[in-house]
């Protein structure tokens, strides 16, 4: 189990954050992972699988690939250039580069083993928070007392739901739900999902593996966010609750309080 | 349904750029360095930092420190190379470098019975690769039993209730700071005292073995005396055998102190005496601006407790 928490400065706002990795009730292996990187203003969720412990391998070398590259793309007279990265790939959009970057990585690591990992990550930078993923994890942001999902999945499930032919809470017991159609390593291509918004005061962002949804529904997450004042109570409780709902998966959360 | 202890270890940044960072970990070791890749992860410029400046490893129920930097790890303010850590050990991430300080904490972990072994349940997006077979569903272990938290009841008018049974046990959040320290329970009761069997030990002069127990009922945190000398007050009244905490409300555990503050969400902040008490000197109130303090501990106060003004 992991946690870290704390708070960092951006613009003249606080982000007060709060990271929880749990390996759940029935995996035996945590295989979700996050990565806080304060003094970038940078958050980011994994969740790796694949056999025989791949997913670890996975998700560990994804954000170890985000953390590389956003050091040495902030520090590139000190920091030793990441090793695979290519030219077309240094100048990029920080966020972008990073996790096309952290794609290489994976790919390059798993060989002919079948391995892979989501990734959600935010970052805030300039006057916006961005938001990328990879896969079925998600971002969710509280605002005006409502919590909403701002990325699309990209799995199965989720086209089903976008069609019509399932509703949302469908998805969460879907026999195929854990299809997902893109994710960090099998391909050297990926096409991650940005997007970008105006951060209010007192939004909260909350990034999440599925380990947390396929146990809670969104209302159940809605109703914890709104009854707890810290990001460490809101991030234990969703815990918690997704641990008591039977925790089928590795549960990871990670959530910043824009203050 | 099995019990098994878990073994955290928690770092708490008390000095450096990243003051006011807590971390917890149930690994067997951890890393502490520069690279992006270590667990106590320190920003790429700190050079002074080494990228793998050292390790900490469980052995046993014990933690040790292994160093392996340029500039050397401090512990309590001494070179080591490897040692045992215990509990409010301070490390000095080279000579002149951050600090921070060690925790360790044993908390229950509820396990389900072993499930069988499943391989990984997902399928990957493969074009180019053979997916994953699926493997059977897992089998839904026996659903956990536990008691769900409490909702919180709107508080009645304070009239002295009978104190409610102390022993029962319930899962609610605690997190008591104390100097530099935080320790975070999941479940209550926990006592308060010298005594090294209690979930918080205060080694303090005119502290008893069992000073005080915090305990949750009926959607309220308690607080109740053990001390037997009427010593733990709340807003000036001895709390006897139970007194409902109420946010804002200041706890006292000896006539000597230490003081707290009780905040919404279970949670007790180290205070200053509360300002009528004429045997001591009158000290200032804590200030809430993020100005420079010079105790590390208010610095903590004001940036977790920080949403307390809007309850």
């Amino acid at each position: 189990m992991k946690r870290m928490e704390g708070t960092t400065v951006w613009q003249d706002f606080r982000l007060n954050y709060f990271g929880i990795s749990d390996r759940g009730q029935v995996r035996t292996l945590n295989e979700d992972d996050f990565l806080i990187m304060p003094e970038y203003h940078l958050f980011c969720v994994a969740d790796g699988m694949g056999g025989h412990a791949a997913g670890d391998v996975a998700s560990r070398l994804s954000l170890e690939g985000i953390g590389d590259y956003f050091a040495f793309r902030h520090h590139p007279e000190e920091i030793p250039r990441p090793a695979l990265l290519p030219d077309d790939l240094v100048n990029t959009p920080l966020l972008e580069g990073a996790v096309h970057y952290a794609n290489l990585r994976v790919n390059q690591a798993a060989g002919n083993k079948t391995m892979g990992s989501t990734l959600v990550a935010a970052f805030a930078v300039e006057q916006a928070i961005q938001v990328i993923h990879v896969g079925d994890s998600r971002a969710y942001l509280w605002r005006d007392r409502k919590l909403q999902q701002i990325t699309e999945d990209h799995s199965l499930v989720y086209e089903l739901y976008r069609q019509g032919q399932i509703s949302k809470e469908d998805m969460r017991t879907h026999p195929q739900r854990n299809v997902i159609t893109q994710a960090l390593g099998p391909q050297t291509r990926i096409a991650p999902t940005i997007l970008r918004f105006s951060p209010l005061r007192d939004d909260l962002l909350l990034l999440c593996s599925d380990g947390l949804t396929t146990m809670l529904e969104d209302s159940e997450l809605s109703s914890i966010v709104s009854t707890h004042p810290t990001v460490h109570d809101i991030g234990s409780t969703l815990v918690e609750q997704a641990n008591m709902a039977g925790g089928k998966d590795n549960i990871t959360v990670v959530l910043i309080h824009i203050e | 349904m099995q019990h098994i202890p878990v073994i955290l270890m928690q770092i708490i940044h008390i000095e450096g750029p990243l003051k006011g960072q807590i971390q917890e970990f149930s690994a067997m070791e951890i890393s502490i360095g520069r690279n992006p890749s270590c667990d106590v992860r320190f920003p790429a410029t700190l050079n002074i930092v080494s990228r793998q400046h050292a390790r900490i490893i469980r052995d046993g129920n014990r933690f040790k420190v292994v160093d392996s930097s340029s500039n050397g790890t401090l512990l309590n303010g001494k070179p080591v190379k490897e040692a045992f850590l215990k509990d409010g050990d301070v490390l000095t991430i080279a000579q002149g470098g951050p600090k921070i300080s060690f925790l360790s904490k044993m908390t229950n972990q509820v396990m389900a019975p072993a499930p069988p072994k499943t391989a990984d349940e997902r399928p990957l997006p493969a074009a180019t690769r053979e997916p994953e077979p699926q493997p059977p569903a897992p089998v839904t272990p026996a659903p956990v039993t536990a008691t769900p938290p409490p909702r919180p009841v709107q508080p009645a008018t304070p009239v002295a209730p009978p104190p409610p049974p102390a022993e029962q046990r319930s899962k609610a959040p605690f997190i008591i700071q104390f100097g530099p320290t935080l320790r975070t329970f999941n479940e209550l009761p926990i006592r308060i005292g010298q005594s090294g069997q209690c979930e918080f030990p205060l080694p303090l002069p005119g502290i008893a073995d069992q000073q005080a127990m915090i305990f949750f009922v009926g959607g309220q945190y308690w607080v109740k005396d053990l001390s037997g000398k009427n010593q733990v007050c709340v807003n000036g009244r001895p709390v006897e055998s139970g007194s409902i905490l109420q946010p804002e409300d200041e706890l006292c555990l000896s006539p000597t102190g230490p003081y707290f503050k009780f905040l919404s969400g279970g949670r007790l902040a180290e205070s200053e005496p509360p300002s009528p008490a004429a045997s001591q000197p009158s000290q200032p109130a804590p200030k809430t601006t993020p100005a420079m303090e010079e105790s590390k501990a208010h610095n903590l106060l004001q940036r977790f407790w920080r949403r307390s003004k809007d309850d």
